[in-house]
């Protein structure tokens, strides 16, 4: 069955000019270790010409209810609500007399496992002009191939995640990216996860890389802090400074899928998803409310459709690894009948392209939007989405936000009218507070908890863009037991860690950054107060030092 | 610019007296393993059922714990283990807390040295302790891998580098595990 559907798809292919002409991507792809012989113009990655295809409907398109939102339903019963989706097909209507409005000349880097690059619905998009790469623990990050070696479900998440992004459009096959007609880069750095070759994922060609797509990071579900290391850190760092030719290469993160896990993991408790470089994504389902994995936080930027295992609701309908392969091998139930591709991708890993793809046609509006801009314009754009919900609340500049979805739910077309008439933001200012020593018991398994100010004052700062707060306790044997609140001046509370479980022993906090963006436009001057809780009982400790850093305008 | 060049032969012989003598503090008082990130210490606890293996050897009869991210964890009482261990390409598998993500030791050791070091000085550094360069990372200038064997001996060499006050900060290279959501 599988196979007489390839090859059926495969003679659909030759009928379509331009469907594999200019031979398979990976190969081109795969040339010496080497940076391209002549810069490309920022952002203008050269995708293979448009015009030599036949137009012909993305057969399903009509599936992908994360794009456009009829109020699909599945086999198992589940049915989407009409309109929750990324409102993004005005975008691609409006293309108007340059008919670039679908992500042309914008490069995405897919960071994940791998992709299939010669996939029949992703290759015409991979980067003509730019290399994909991979990495082994045993030599240095090389130009390649970056298709994965497995065939498993896990092998084709980047192939999943790519087609989010940028599946081709208008060429009969498959469904369809949110940014149909961007270049795909593919950067597997999950083969081989090592310090050094995580800070090459960040910064490689970011000259060139206008979005770094993050649909990874440590295990979800442990309610274990798990830190991001200086190296990444400069890495990002790097690409924020010197990616897309100075103006920032856009990181977007996926938040994190463990909250459903009896630890009930907090995406702060991540110290890449609450790095102030990245854009956290968190999930919402086919109904528009929090997918019942994806992470809270106080560092959530904004939410996207991610959808919920297909045994539960509605999965995310993207590219899979091409036959039987990947996570639909035929023959499920839940799964299309067309081996290539599934209806079953879910996570916060799924919501992270499609933020990627938005924002891709965004910079497509105005190439000049800075990295911090492109943060401001999806905060200010973004859509209130399950408006009922009870993590909504309002913060002291007057924006609606909730520790499940940032800003909301990301809303491609108004996204895009936004970035086509934002000013750049001025220079960013940062201030940071010494270091305020508490040293005082935290009273065990009791409301009473513990208080402490620091005093901010002229900083210069009257819009803030991203806080970060590092706390210590390192003598408390299990950071779990706490529960931690933050305070503006403005009056803002913010939630930065529930008490929860941990696989094992949860790390002390020493030193552990929480990253905040929650507090977008208040003024940074006046008291900032933390008040720390330890609600359980048996383990106790000290309320060490903490210290405030603003980072804004 | 001679005169930069003494004074780093000079501090490149106490560098190296310093390497040569002393044995790297890889442990706390408290027992857990200590590293630098960024100059910053930072506790990891190993975790004695596991051992880490790095490579592709054709292993049959046993499965391990955990595999990808080019890495295959096996249970210390395994054979494996013990075939893993004799291939050289193996490592303790640490863990930041009880039940924390893995990490382990692949080998190689990565340092920022000053900034302001020419090419010629960073050679010569590298010369005089007998280190060899495997690539450079783009974060800045002068950040350098360093070749190391896999296991402890990646964490005291990056560990010796650190305490030596010679560089910016030394860590070594880690695996680490890491998932897709």
């Amino acid at each position: 069955m599988a196979k007489l559907l390839t090859l059926k798809t495969a003679a659909l292919c030759m009928l379509l000019a331009g469907c594999g002409g200019g031979g398979d991507s990976s190969s081109r792809s795969a040339g010496p270790d080497q940076a391209p012989a002549t810069t490309p113009a920022p952002t203008a990655d050269l995708a293979p010409p448009a015009q030599q295809q036949v137009a012909a409907p993305d057969p399903l398109y009509g599936r992908q209810w994360h794009l456009k939102n009829t109020g699909q339903s599945a086999a198992n019963g589940a049915s989407a609500t009409a309109g929750e989706d990324l409102n993004v097909e005005p975008v691609w209507n409006s293309c108007g007399d340059s008919g670039a409005c679908k992500g042309e000349g914008i490069s995405i880097a897919v960071v994940d496992r791998g992709v299939e690059t010669g996939h029949q619905d992703l290759r015409q998009n991979v980067s003509a002009s730019l290399f994909n790469r991979v990495y082994s623990l045993s030599g240095a990050a090389a130009n390649g191939d970056p298709t994965p070696a497995g065939t498993d479900a896990d092998a084709a998440h980047g192939t999943a995640v790519a087609g989010i992004a940028a599946a081709r459009d208008n060429n009969g096959l498959g469904g369809r990216g949110v940014a149909p007609r961007a270049s795909l880069l593919a950067y597997a750095l999950l083969q081989a996860s090592t310090s050094s070759n995580e800070a090459d994922a960040m910064t490689y060609q970011a000259a060139n890389i206008s979005v770094s797509n993050n649909s990874w990071g440590p295990p979800d579900g442990t309610g274990q802090l798990v830190d991001s290391g200086s190296l990444w850190q400069d890495a990002v760092a790097a690409g924020l400074q010197n990616g897309r030719n100075g103006l920032g290469t856009i990181y977007v993160w996926a938040a994190g899928n463990g909250y459903d896990s009896g630890a009930q993991d907090l995406s702060n408790y991540d110290g890449y998803a609450n790095y102030r470089g990245v854009i956290a994504v968190g999930a919402v389902n086919a109904q528009g409310r929090q997918a019942s994995y994806s992470e809270p936080g106080a560092n959530v930027w904004v939410a996207a459709p991610g959808g919920e295992v297909c045994q539960a609701g509605l999965g995310i309908t993207t590219t899979d690894l091409s036959g039987v392969a990947g996570r639909n091998t035929g023959g499920s139930a839940d799964e299309l009948a067309d081996p290539d591709y599934t209806q079953c991708m879910d996570g916060t890993s799924a919501a992270t392209p499609a933020v990627s793809g938005v924002v891709a046609l965004m910079l497509q509006a105005n190439p000049t939007l800075g990295w911090r801009d492109v943060r401001a314009v999806l905060a200010q754009s973004a859509r209130q989405n399950d408006p009922a919900g009870a993590s909504w609340r309002t913060n002291g500049a007057g924006h609606r936000v909730s520790d499940a979805y940032g800003f909301g739910m990301v809303n491609a077309e108004a996204a895009v009218n936004a970035a086509r008439i934002f000013s750049r933001l001025p220079a960013q200012l940062t201030y940071r507070s010494p270091s305020q020593t508490v040293n005082l018991a935290i009273p065990d398994n009791s409301a009473t908890g513990l208080g402490s100010a620091i005093s901010v004052g002229n900083s210069g700062i009257r819009h803030i863009e991203w806080v970060d707060v590092t706390f210590s306790a390192p003598g408390h044997a299990y950071s779990g037991d706490l529960r931690i609140l933050l305070t503006s001046p403005s009056g803002t509370e913010q939630v930065l860690a529930e008490p929860h479980f941990c696989s094992g022993r949860c790390a002390p906090y020493d030193g552990w950054r929480f990253g905040i963006g929650h507090y977008l436009d208040e003024p940074a001057d006046g008291i900032w107060k933390i008040s720390v809780q330890d609600l359980r009982p048996v383990d106790s400790g000290v309320f060490q030092s903490w210290q405030v850093t603003v980072y804004g305008h | 610019m001679k005169s930069l060049k003494s004074r780093h032969a000079a501090a490149i012989m106490i560098v190296a007296a310093t390497a040569a003598q002393a044995c790297a503090q890889v442990k706390d008082n408290a027992g857990a393993y200590v590293w630098y990130d960024g100059g910053r210490p930072r506790q990891v606890q190993v975790d004695k059922s596991l051992v880490a293996e790095f490579g592709g050897r054709d292993e049959a009869g046993s499965e391990p714990v955990a595999r990808g991210n080019g890495v295959r964890v096996w249970r210390q009482q395994d054979q494996a283990a013990s075939r893993a261990v004799a291939t050289g390409k193996s490592s303790p598998v640490f863990r930041d807390s009880e039940g924390g993500a893995m990490r382990a030791l692949p080998g190689n050791v990565i340092v920022r040295l000053d900034p302001s070091w020419s090419d010629e000085q960073v050679a010569a550094w590298l010369a005089q302790n007998g280190l060899t360069e495997i690539r450079r990372l783009p974060i800045g200038r002068n950040v350098l891998v360093l070749a190391s064997p896999p296991g402890l001996a990646a964490l005291e060499l990056a560990n010796r580098l650190q305490q030596s006050g010679q560089v910016v900060s030394a860590q070594p290279e880690w695996w680490e595990q890491r998932s897709t959501r």
